[in-house]
């Protein structure tokens, strides 16, 4: 039985509404100072380049896709299991 | 006088089949966690399409890590070590281990790595101990919460090691203002994988990797990782500011009160952390009893929630209910089916093997589903346990697998085969006691060699359905809820 819609969840609804609105959440840019780089090697940290960390997200998005493979082989296995069991029956 | 005599056939007639009506019932209620596992399995392709990528952005906030410890001073100098080398701009990271009055060597462990990170690692010690972590998580939380230098706080254990990128992977999320928190794929991480560590990589890989992205998919997330859990400073506060002291599963309640005050919780499957699991029967039935006995008391807990989408549109949902029912009441699933099958089986055997030989094909699916789904996550760890997750029902379940789906390679199952028969209806709930006899093996002196083959032969799945009945005999009659902290010995490596 449902117990419907109370003063709570319109309250949730209302704050679900209102972080929606927000702007995104940034933090201050990072400085890395010629010493930090130095001690570093000269190689400039992932996290101390927005393209980069851009481009590091688009990679596991992109490596999320494996899972479909994945789908397709499951698929393949199971229809070759009901066949040859309705080979063999 | 008469008519009833000459009526009684009929009424033998009619309540025999209200009776195979009533087992026929059973076997229904039965495949309904087989229907949902199935189901769950069918959403984790989705997450390829379907994700929270496209919303995050470079977000790197202050953050403070919180570990609790009690006797950890085998493992919190690697821990804190991995913590430092983090990938993470340094100045935005602090370490803060809250030592819930360690009789060990914690405290001079902890004295060492404040020199040697001085300002990024702060030691703060409780002099009454034992309450469990959740107690322990609120004193650091008091501490961290006092102050303003903290954006975001990330829970963990003191035993699990972060890749280095992981925390940055994890803070991208919380750039979109509605997401509240963070969980990682936290996987089995012991150098000297053997038959239980193996099983317990491969349910990791199931429960965490591959279910957790299901319910990214679905909008609801069941749990954040105890050991890798980061909140925003703002859903902290918004929920209280203190972690759950009711319950034995103090995370899943965390996040439940995240998602309740409007906020998400993402899971990020590319930010890695190993952790050191059980490597005995006994300590992983200690520690998967605390969370069973978790789950029981949330599901009391939040009894006013389930299936009601009113109160919350992803946790009160249908798909989210009978997912978190079906683990539930798995045990109760499978002694319906045997009773169903075995019912039939007396009553009419041709039935009871029409029913059989029609459903078999839907767990087979399942497990064909479960295995596959489950490696294409993490291949390279999938690939190392793919003998445990072929044998995680047992190889005893297995060969009933196999058996009911090919007839004709049973060489037994021929002619007069009730024995054989029987024992395949009823083996879906004897292995539940079968369970509990090899963990009681692996306490015994003679046994404790036998007890790997045990669990081999039983399966990792039904000591789980096992550990599931204990809950809830322990809940039923209200047993001291006491926290049995997991040995830990420092045998994660990356």
């Amino acid at each position: 039985m449902s117990r419907g819609r109370t003063t709570t969840d319109r309250a949730t609804a209302a704050i679900v509404r209102s972080l929606a609105a927000r702007p995104y959440r940034i933090s201050s840019p990072v400085v890395l100072t010629a010493a930090e780089l130095a001690a570093r090697g000269g190689v400039l940290p992932v996290w101390a380049d927005p393209m980069a960390l851009a481009d590091e997200t688009e990679a596991d998005r992109l490596r999320e896709r494996r899972l479909v493979a994945g789908l397709v082989v499951a698929i393949a296995v199971v229809v070759l299991l009901w066949t040859v069991r309705s080979l063999l029956m | 006088m008469t008519d009833v005599l000459t009526a009684a056939p009929d009424v033998a007639e009619i309540g025999r089949g209200v009776l195979v009506a009533v087992l026929l019932a059973f076997v229904a209620f039965g495949a309904i966690p087989v229907v949902a596992g199935l189901a769950q399995f069918l959403l984790i392709p989705m997450h390829a399409v379907r994700n929270h990528y496209r919303e995050t952005g470079p977000y790197l906030p202050n953050v403070a890590v919180l570990v609790p410890a009690w006797n950890e001073a085998a493992v919190l100098t690697a821990s804190v070590d991995r913590l430092m080398a983090l990938d993470y701009p340094p100045d935005r990271l602090r370490v803060f281990v809250v030592d819930d009055a360690s009789t060990d060597e914690t405290p001079a462990v902890m004295a060492s790595l404040g020199e040697r990170f001085p300002g990024r690692v702060v030691h703060l010690r409780r002099e009454k101990g034992g309450e469990g972590k959740a107690h322990t998580l609120n004193h650091g939380l008091r501490e961290i919460l006092a102050d303003d230098w903290m954006e975001a706080l990330l829970i963990m254990d003191a035993d699990v090691i972060y890749a280095p990128d992981s925390l940055r992977k994890m803070t991208r999320h919380l750039a979109d203002p509605t997401v509240g928190a963070v969980t990682a794929y936290i996987r089995e991480g012991s150098e000297d994988a053997h038959g239980l560590t193996r099983f317990i990589g491969f349910d990791y890989l199931a429960a965490q990797a591959a279910s957790r992205r299901a319910q990214n998919v679905a909008g609801a997330m069941a749990c954040l990782a105890g050991g890798a859990q980061l909140h925003s400073r703002e859903n902290l506060e918004a929920i209280g500011g203190q972690i759950d002291t009711s319950s034995l599963a103090e995370d899943t309640v965390t996040t439940f009160r995240t998602q309740l005050a409007g906020r998400r919780v993402v899971f990020e499957p590319h930010a890695r952390v190993l952790a050191e699991e059980p490597a005995g029967i006994d300590a992983l039935w200690k520690q998967r009893l605390r969370w069973a006995r978790g789950n029981v008391q949330i599901t009391s807990m939040y009894r006013h929630l389930w299936f009601r989408k009113s109160v919350h549109p992803g946790l009160g949902g249908f798909f989210f209910g009978v997912f978190w029912f079906a683990i539930l009441l798995l045990p109760v699933a499978m002694l319906l089916t045997s009773i169903g099958l075995v019912g039939l089986y007396l009553l009419d055997s041709d039935l009871a093997a029409t029913v059989f030989g029609a459903a078999v094909f839907v767990p087979v699916a399942t497990f064909v589903f479960m295995i596959t789904m489950t490696i294409s996550v993490d291949p390279r760890v999938g690939l190392k346990v793919w003998k445990e997750a072929l044998l995680f029902p047992g190889v005893v379940s297995f060969a009933v697998l196999t058996g009911a789906t090919f007839p004709m390679l049973v060489p037994w199952g021929g002619g007069d085969s009730s024995g054989w028969t029987l024992f395949v209806y009823s083996w879906l709930v004897l292995c539940v006691p079968a369970a509990f006899l090899v963990r009681k093996l692996e306490l015994t002196r003679w046994g404790h060699r036998l007890a790997p083959l045990g669990l081999y032969l039983v399966g990792f799945g039904p000591m789980m359905c096992a550990i599931t009945v204990d809950a809830y005999v322990k809940e039923y009659r209200g047993a001291a809820m006491t926290w049995d902290k997991t040995e830990k010995t420092g045998r994660v490596s990356v």
